[in-house]
């Protein structure tokens, strides 16, 4: 797959202004890179494309908010009304709180799909870094919300299970499926998205024109629906952690 | 989550029921990885990775079987 990948136009602007002074501040801190002309990483200068992008959009949206909402307005409502039904709907009316993060990260992944269409730029959400990146996230903030919600030690209790007999098994087994959630999280949004961008990249190399652009069409219904996916998943693990013991 | 007995599955359950098929073999790899780990930090190769990847099986078969327990109880 390497003879596919080609740097981008703007990543090496990017590396030429910046990757410098970058070198030079990773130096301070005890990181030696090896090349100072090309030490930002395509997926890292994608990443900050759309959190700047998220970031004046959204800022600049929330400013003019109107009784009667215009257009974008509508939009972006039924946008948070819909994080917030999937909220509710999973976890309880408790569940509005998580907004913030849910809604945060389900719009970060949403975007980074998305980014990849646009000529000249990539999804960063196709490299596993990125991906592992948003599901830490979810992993410790629902640890978090866990232990906040139901005590350091009563949350911890509940990976012993129901039998105090079985605990030496059951500690394992569950630390074991804990950890696997946020692999498997990151690993199936990252394997999505990848497949999708080298099907549009083969694709594109046999036939350039009008061929690809039904995949495209089709991978911006997989950004939405991996991006749904995460959210969904992240709500289910939510609920798990701040409900009491289901069993 | 929680659809009525006996109505069609909803979108939701269809894809967390989806999300089951990978935690199998990622279930089964985090509990290889930990044997991996702990051997070479306890140096009792190779009973851990043993032991782990056993333990791995059990917690991916457990999840599995809670996953599918919610929708046919």
């Amino acid at each position: 797959m390497e003879q596919l990948e080609h740097p981008l136009a703007l990543v090496l602007f990017i590396n030429r202004v910046f990757g410098r002074p970058v070198a030079a501040l990773l130096k301070l801190i005890g990181i030696q890179v090896a090349d100072p002309a090309h030490c930002i990483p395509d997926y890292v200068v994608m990443v900050f494309i759309v959190a700047v992008f998220m970031m004046l959009f959204f800022g600049l949206a929330a400013r003019k908010l109107a009784v009667v909402p215009g257009k974008l307005q509508n939009l972006l409502e039924y946008i948070i009304e819909f994080f917030e039904g999937q909220l509710t709907d999973i976890i309880g009316p408790k569940g509005k709180k998580f907004l913030p993060v849910v809604g945060t990260v389900g719009l970060f992944i949403f975007f980074c799909n998305v980014l990849g269409l646009i000529p000249g730029l990539m999804s960063p959400t196709s490299k596993l870094n990125v991906t592992i990146g948003c599901a830490l996230t979810v992993f410790l903030y629902y640890h978090y919300q866990g232990m906040k919600a139901q005590g350091v030690f009563k949350y911890l209790k509940q990976f012993t299970g129901p039998i105090p007999a079985m605990a030496p098994l059951m500690i394992p087994i569950e630390l074991i499926s804990h950890c696997s959630r946020p692999i498997s999280l990151s690993i199936r949004l990252f394997s999505n998205i990848f497949a999708e961008d080298v099907l549009i990249v083969v694709i594109a190399s046999i036939v350039p024109i009008f061929l690809p652009l039904p995949f495209m069409a089709l991978s911006i219904f997989t950004a939405v629906l991996q991006a749904f996916v995460f959210v969904l998943l992240s709500c289910i693990y939510l609920a798990s952690a701040v409900e009491h013991e289901e069993e | 989550m929680k659809d009525a007995p006996g109505e069609p599955l909803g979108y939701r359950s269809i894809w967390s029921l989806s999300s089951l098929a990978l935690n199998l073999p990622v279930s089964i790899a985090v509990g290889l990885f930990f044997g991996y780990v702990l051997d070479k930090w306890l140096g009792t190769k190779p009973w851990m990775l043993i032991i782990w990847t056993l333990l791995g099986v059990a917690s991916g078969l457990m999840t599995l079987i809670r996953g599918i327990r919610k929708y046919d109880p």
